[in-house]
């Protein structure tokens, strides 16, 4: 595995059968955890990567080797980005290497359905000519978890998009069948699609329905509530670009924590990580995008550029 | 800019409109006729080529519902635009002009003329339909004498074309067409902001492309695309971001397309929404 992940550092195409091993290992782990993972501090909550990967290089200058450090990825490893084959692969082979020094749950690109038009089939078909690859890590989406609790009672709750309606305390996410492609619509479907809004009127409405076609969108009310029900403190969750890398809301009580620097090669944003202390204090840590410039210069020009109106 | 990729920008535009069409967006019979392959694009550029279309139409209909008694449509640029098949035998006192490069107008008269119902449309029109084949930065050129009947009111558009020129040019292609219609308005779409953080990896996209905005360097925002309208002399300018019209659109029409696709990038879209601006003036 340390040779996998060596190779990944320096570019190199890993095999589809040293991918069937990885994911194989994989998925021996992840199916033997809860739907929740407990996560003992300190630990370095990360969003989405979006096959980043050289920035995701920068994620680990910026917080600490791995497995020096702990590190929590809130899903959405894959999508839009030129490198999610190899981005998936180091996420993987760290977890199967270093179990309890990596711990990834799922977001809503982990699905065959987004997957398969953003980004990742096309690039699994780019790079190995057939679709095995793609849908080997397929099977393993589906046995990522779908949430983690950091620190226990008292503690932070992690989930790639937010909450849903129809769950009010953390025993029922427990109780899901995750094993599954993403539903459309339902509590799953939910934690790893909806969204919170800032100073939405929620003077008789908590939930409304998202603009993006599946989950909600939810306010300040169905936070609070959570917290009070599940001995919780804060939300830690990502799904949204934030321009600033982080961006706390309703009096601290969830963040938005998003991973990937200038998403897209297009939006210039800043990226960060959220590291929660032993005392439950945490302390953001921004970065900047490596080079893009160069990014596209290394190998990439067959990657279109970003899209824009002409 | 060379002629070469400026061209391409109304490939690429053809493209978007193609794959906006595909996903149901909105409907051109005609559109099929001049690109018939296009990768599809994310659902955001679908969005946003939705929003554009729908913005520009909304001022010819508002500009024509005003003048119709007679008026005419100068649009620079025009590339594979379908606008005039669909205009010219509805409104029989309206006059369009088409102007582009030379090899883009060739290509869109070949068009024409491979096809019976454009043929029918165009000789139906008795005259009102023009195609003019030139390099607009030599609009002042006596070698382009082209024959202007704009002693009527005038609509002038500009779907990202002047913005490749130079500021001086743009301006000198929109005073030569003042000076020629005494009453004119002006409908321009084109980006905005390129010094923000977003905006600055856009140009840096754009210049991989070989693209470069001069005049919106100049018009960098909103505020400044309103005075630059005002100085010639419109009495009405209004300006908004993309972002702004998608936010405005029917409650309706905003929950037709959001069942169209997924749209996951919302954020993004909003972004780069805010980055093109729709300035009507009149």
């Amino acid at each position: 595995m340390d040779s996998v992940i060596e190779r990944l550092h320096q570019g190199e195409h890993i095999p589809e059968r040293v991918v069937a091993q990885i994911c194989s290992l994989a998925e021996e782990l992840l199916v033997e955890e809860s739907n929740i993972q407990l996560i003992p501090t300190p630990v370095t909550v990360c969003g989405d990567i979006h096959g980043q990967l050289h920035d995701l290089f920068t994620l680990f200058e910026t917080g600490g080797a791995c497995p020096d450090e702990r590190y929590l990825f809130l899903g959405d490893f894959v999508d839009r980005g030129f490198f999610s084959v190899e981005t998936f692969l180091l996420l993987l082979s760290l977890k199967v290497r270093y179990p309890d020094r990596v711990y990834l749950i799922r977001g809503n690109h982990e699905s065959r359905q987004i997957s398969a038009s953003y980004g990742f089939y096309d690039e699994c078909l780019r790079k190995y000519g057939n679709a095995s690859v793609w849908r080997m890590c397929c099977e393993v989406f589906d046995h990522l978890s779908l949430g983690a609790l950091i620190g226990g009672p008292g503690g932070v709750f992690c989930v790639h998009g937010g909450l849903s309606p129809e769950i009010r305390t953390m025993d029922e996410i427990r109780k899901i069948d995750r094993k599954q492609e993403v539903p459309h619509e339902g509590p799953m479907c939910d934690l790893l699609w909806s969204d919170p809004e800032d100073g939405y009127a929620f003077d008789s409405v908590d939930w409304s329905l998202s603009s993006r076609g599946a989950g909600f969108i939810f306010g300040e009310a169905p936070v609070k509530e959570f917290h009070q029900r599940n001995n919780t403190t804060l939300i830690a969750r990502a799904h949204q670009l934030v321009v600033q890398g982080y961006h706390e809301m309703f009096d601290g009580q969830l963040v938005t924590v998003w991973s990937a620097p200038n998403y897209c090669y297009r939006c210039g944003n800043d990226a960060a990580v959220l590291t929660i202390d032993d005392d439950m204090n945490r302390e953001y840590k921004v970065f900047e995008a490596s080079d893009h410039t160069k990014m596209h210069a290394t190998g990439q020009g067959r990657a279109p550029l970003p899209q824009y109106f002409l | 800019m060379s002629k070469h990729l400026i061209r391409q920008t109304d490939d690429d535009a053809a493209g978007s409109r193609l794959s906006c069409l595909k996903k149901k967006y909105y409907e051109d019979k005609f559109l099929n006729l001049f690109i018939q392959r296009a990768r599809p694009r994310l659902p955001l550029i679908n969005i946003g080529t939705y929003c554009r279309i729908k913005a520009v139409n909304e001022c010819i209909q508002d500009f024509i519902s005003k003048n119709r008694e007679a008026c005419a449509i100068v649009s620079l640029g025009a590339g594979s635009d379908t606008t005039p098949f669909h205009l010219l035998p509805t409104h029989v006192n309206l006059d369009y002009y088409e102007i582009d490069f030379e090899e883009s107008v060739a290509a869109k008269q070949k068009v024409i003329d491979s096809n019976e119902e454009l043929t029918r449309i165009v000789s139906e029109s008795n005259g009102r339909y023009h195609l003019y084949g030139m390099d607009l930065r030599k609009i002042n050129d006596e070698r382009y004498n082209y024959h202007y009947d704009l002693n009527k009111p005038t609509l002038l558009i500009s779907e990202c074309c002047l913005c490749y020129l130079k500021p001086q040019e743009a301006d000198e292609i929109l005073q030569f067409f003042i000076n020629k219609a005494p009453k004119t308005s002006v409908v321009v779409y084109e980006p905005l902001y390129l010094d923000d953080s977003f905006g600055r990896v856009m140009s840096e996209n754009f210049a991989m492309r070989g693209i470069s905005m001069p005049t919106v360097e100049a018009y960098p925002d909103l505020v400044s695309q309103v005075k630059r309208f005002e100085h010639y002399g419109f009495n009405k300018v209004i300006a908004k971001s993309l972002f702004t019209y998608y936010n405005e659109l029917d409650k309706d029409d905003k929950e037709r397309i959001s069942r169209l696709e997924f749209l996951d990038e919302l954020e993004e879209m909003i972004l780069l929404l805010s980055h093109y601006g729709i300035i009507y003036a009149y």
